[in-house]
């Protein structure tokens, strides 16, 4: 299995869920979806970014970034999915950026 | 997304602006196929982010209509590598449009002098208040100050102070004058090769919205008269629907309280339809002071009574099925915006339309105004995450690598 580095994008086996590393270089096989190991993603990428169904379901969400608790490495969801992320078995949080109140 | 991609299809647009002026017509652009990148600030981002949010997952119908179709860069524009990296997306776009106060862009760097000279051919879209000249040409305003100052505020015709009609009104029409002005300089520089410099404001929008009634002012101040047919039968009162000149122009209201409007310019064509629709009530069918359109207008108050008595006996739905049935008259209900959305004909010209929307789900959605029988516009993204596509524009569009893009992250520029 090639190196888990900036960049390399992975995807579940168990879903949907699909990621891209933007922090960090998690050790190969410690980043999971629902418990599975993560695969590297090959080939074109033909699955719509965000499924058919209901998405209410849905865990890791298109566009948003989840990182470990000490922020050492930060993935991005590039096609959402019902799994949960974990690395080494510790979930990943979600990233909630410090946003602008609406009114100044 | 269509086979063409829309007509603005290989045109990148760097779009640094926040709140509804300048993001809307990034989104105008958008919806016909420019690819638009977003650049937020890296803490904060777009304060319309919490504008109207929901409690639950945070997203907001104002940020998202406003920024559909669109990427997100989040850059640190307090650092000069924050600049930088901004100037090196201007320098391979086609199109920047900013709506800070002028000075601000200036001052960082991300004026259009500067940005043309790393890219001649570009279209620099500058949004502010009141215009680009002039003593209050800084000055700081928000979409309620755009009404006031285009004499929105006031009721037709008088000094009778009202609310300001749709939240956003100005910030829109501004939005729809920039995304104008752009596009001409688009097609300015494909025919004559040159970039420019546009420049739109709140003021100057509102006013072109208020056309007609700036031309009045302007061309009847020297004291000349210049009546609209309406008012010459209101015997020197106001316009209200009252005593509306022509009773057929006007509003009425039906038995379920729904309203009903008329635009029957000229009636003399409708009248005898009208009056089939409406059971052919006494006394307006026969009183003579409602034979014709002049009469009408003459009387136009006691016909207005009387039909304030007719409709109100008939639900909206009632009247509109005998009205439209009876011929092809100028006639609609007078809908509010919840009408609106299930409106049959905005459905039919995908004036609303469906999104597939990853966080809240399947939602209906503004639609597209203008409709383009080759190259349509469409919604192919929801509006972005803060910085979603940091990464993503960089390494495409900038061509950086992995670790030019870590570099970054480490210098806490992106």
């Amino acid at each position: 299995m090639a190196e888990v580095k900036l960049g390399t994008r992975l995807r579940s086996v168990a879903c949907t869920t699909e990621v891209v590393v933007t922090k960090g270089s998690p050790p190969q096989g410690a980043l999971s979806c629902s418990g599975q190991p993560m695969v590297p993603s090959e080939g074109a990428d033909t699955t719509p970014a965000v499924p058919s169904g209901d998405i209410a379901l849905d865990k890791t969400l298109l566009g948003k970034r989840y990182r470990t608790a000490d922020g050492s490495i930060e993935v991005l969801c590039v096609h959402q999915g019902r799994g949960s992320l974990a690395v080494g078995g510790m979930p990943l949080e979600l990233v909630k950026p410090k946003l602008l109140p609406a009114s100044d | 997304m269509t086979e063409h991609g829309g007509p603005l299809a290989g045109i990148r647009v760097v779009e640094w602006s926040i709140w509804q002026h300048g993001p809307v017509a990034g989104a105008m652009l958008g919806d016909l196929g420019a690819d638009v990148i977003k650049v937020e600030e890296r803490e904060g981002g777009d304060s319309g982010r919490a504008m109207y949010a929901f409690e639950d997952t945070g997203a907001s119908p104002y940020f998202e209509v406003n920024n559909r179709n669109k990427r997100s860069v989040a850059v640190d524009m307090k650092k000069p590598q924050g600049v930088a990296l901004v100037r090196r997306l201007v320098a391979n776009s086609d199109v920047f449009i900013q709506n800070f106060r002028p000075g601000i862009a200036e001052k960082i760097g991300l004026d259009y002098e500067t940005l043309r000279s790393d890219n001649p051919f570009l279209v620099y879209g500058s949004a502010s208040a009141y215009g680009a000249k002039g003593p209050e040409r800084t000055g700081r305003a928000y979409d309620l100050l755009g009404q006031a100052r285009s004499g929105l505020l006031f009721h037709p015709s008088s000094t009778e102070l009202q609310k300001a009609q749709d939240g956003g009104l100005a910030d829109q029409m501004g939005a729809i004058m920039l995304a104008y002005g752009v596009l001409a300089a688009l097609v300015a520089r494909e025919r004559h090769g040159v970039g420019q410099r546009v420049d739109t404001s709140l003021f100057g929008s509102m006013l072109s919205l208020r056309g007609l009634a700036l031309a009045l002012e302007l061309m009847t101040q020297d004291g000349r008269v210049a009546t609209s047919t309406f008012h010459k039968h209101m015997g020197g009162e106001p316009p209200s629907r009252q005593n509306p000149g022509n009773p057929l122009w006007n509003t009425y209201a039906a038995a379920d309280g729904k309203w009903i409007a008329m635009a029957m310019v000229q009636s003399d064509p409708h009248w005898l339809n009208f009056l089939e629709a409406l059971g052919r009530p006494e006394p307006l069918a026969s009183d003579p002071r409602f034979a014709d359109h002049i009469t009408r207008c003459q009387n136009a108050r006691a016909c207005v009574a009387l039909l304030d008595d007719v409709f109100a006996t008939r639900t909206r739905a009632e009247w509109m099925a005998r009205l439209l049935a009876e011929g092809d008259m100028p006639i609609c209900a007078v809908n509010t915006t919840a009408d609106v959305a299930d409106d049959p004909q905005a459905i039919a010209n995908d004036y609303v339309t469906w999104f597939d929307h990853p966080v809240m789900g399947r939602v209906r959605e503004p639609g597209f105004p203008v409709a383009l029988s080759e190259t349509p516009a469409s919604l192919r993204r929801p509006a972005p995450e803060l910085g979603q596509h940091t990464e993503d524009v960089l390494l495409e569009v900038l061509g950086m690598d992995w670790d030019g893009i870590g570099e970054l992250k480490k210098l806490e520029v992106i």
